[in-house]
């Protein structure tokens, strides 16, 4: 049985790392068949993001690899959660653009801090926003929100995007606290420049439980937004600490 | 002029053909659900076809084409990372199967030009490079049989 998830997973993690290199082979090609400097560029440009996401994936998913194995330990601190979007939104400020795209951060309590590891959170938020930015329609724009679950003592943090329908089966998976093996990631269907096994979200699934936060999508009729909850710290309870 | 369609959901990848088709015209379908709605206005004089779509596959577009006589008489190149048996796909007028991830530019050219002038080789490669000052060489590509 291990095996056999061990097998599915490798797929999964072949197909992801397939796309990207084919596409990659296809942009190459296309360099001898630009008609002038402008479409050379542009084609250029395509090659450099498209490897760029790959690589992100792939690190992430080695470092889910030596969390996974307890080979490095994730320490958990109080994250201003401010701070840590503006990052993202800065880091992937050329390659939203590049996609003729908009990512806006919108917040309910700008001062916010959550208990969190600074770099897993960044790494999942990066990933919900590159999809968003992958996925969505033609000159759409993303929505990082930030808002309070003061009930349940959580910040959620969603990225909203305008592409195809998350498919049902994924949606129950990351509804019933996330993804467990890549394996049982359904496709997602196309629209995106690079089409997904999801794989992305396993990686995301993994860093959030590891944050103990819990990872979930809303359906909405013309798009998704993917969030994560981390547990909420007020500054009260730090200075008692 | 001579018109080719391509229905493909990665954007990138339509971008690449519609490049490597030059000089014919090209209409990109990111879906299956388009191209048909496009048919009432327009028929191509080639598709150039990927299987698994956004939606209805491509399997369901080849039944659909089959089933009207304008649109069954379009020659289809399937460029797919499918592995599909070829048997079977004659009888809705596949020419050719592609490996979508190993695809030359060249074998693209060949299979969509040969269909559309149905000339020797020599002829439709001119043609195929007509109004182009440099021409790629054929040194080293395939010569791939008709299915």
């Amino acid at each position: 049985m291990r095996s056999e998830v061990i097998q599915d997973g490798t797929l999964v993690v072949a197909h992801e790392l397939k796309q990207p290199l084919a596409t990659i082979r296809q942009l190459a090609y296309s360099l001898e068949w630009a008609e002038d400097a402008a479409e050379r560029q542009e084609i250029s440009a395509q090659i450099l993001r498209t490897a760029t996401d790959a690589l992100m994936q792939v690190n992430a998913l080695t470092r889910a690899g030596a969390l996974n194995r307890r080979e490095q330990e994730v320490v958990l601190e109080p994250v201003a959660v401010r701070g840590i979007c503006e990052e993202v939104s800065d880091d992937l400020k050329t390659a939203f653009e590049a996609r003729e795209k908009t990512l806006q951060i919108a917040y309910q309590n700008r001062s916010r801090l959550v208990l969190a590891n600074r770099d897993l959170l960044k790494t999942v938020l990066m990933n919900f926003c590159v999809n968003a930015a992958k996925y969505s329609g033609e000159e759409t724009g993303s929505v990082l929100t930030v808002s309070d679950l003061r009930r349940a003592r959580r910040v959620r943090l969603s990225v909203r995007d305008f592409g195809p329908a998350l498919p049902p089966k994924l949606w129950r998976e990351l509804s019933r606290g996330g993804l467990t093996r890549p394996a049982e990631i359904a496709m997602r269907p196309g629209g995106a420049e690079i089409a997904s096994s999801g794989l992305g979200l396993y990686i995301s699934s993994q860093f959030t439980r590891l944050m103990h936060g819990r990872i979930g999508a809303v359906r909405h009729r013309d798009g998704t937004s993917f969030y994560l909850e981390l547990p909420a710290l007020t500054q009260q309870e730090l200075f008692l600490q | 002029m001579k018109q080719v369609w391509i229905v493909e959901d990665n954007r990138i990848f339509a971008e690449c053909y519609a490049r490597f088709l030059r000089p014919l015209g090209v209409q990109i379908f990111s879906d299956a659900l388009s191209a048909v709605e496009s048919f009432n206005n327009e028929i191509p004089d080639a598709l150039v076809l990927d299987i698994l779509l956004d939606g209805p596959d491509g399997f369901t577009l080849l039944n659909e084409m089959a089933s009207y006589p304008d649109t069954a008489a379009i020659p289809v190149i399937i460029v797919t990372s499918l592995t599909i048996p070829e048997a079977g796909l004659t009888a809705y007028n596949v020419k050719r199967i592609l490996r979508k991830d190993f695809l030359e530019p060249l074998e693209l050219r060949r299979a969509v030009f040969g269909e559309i002038f149905k000339e020797g080789p020599q002829e439709f490669f001119d043609k195929a490079f007509q109004g182009f000052s440099q021409k790629p060489s054929l040194e080293g590509s395939q010569e791939i049989s008709h299915a």
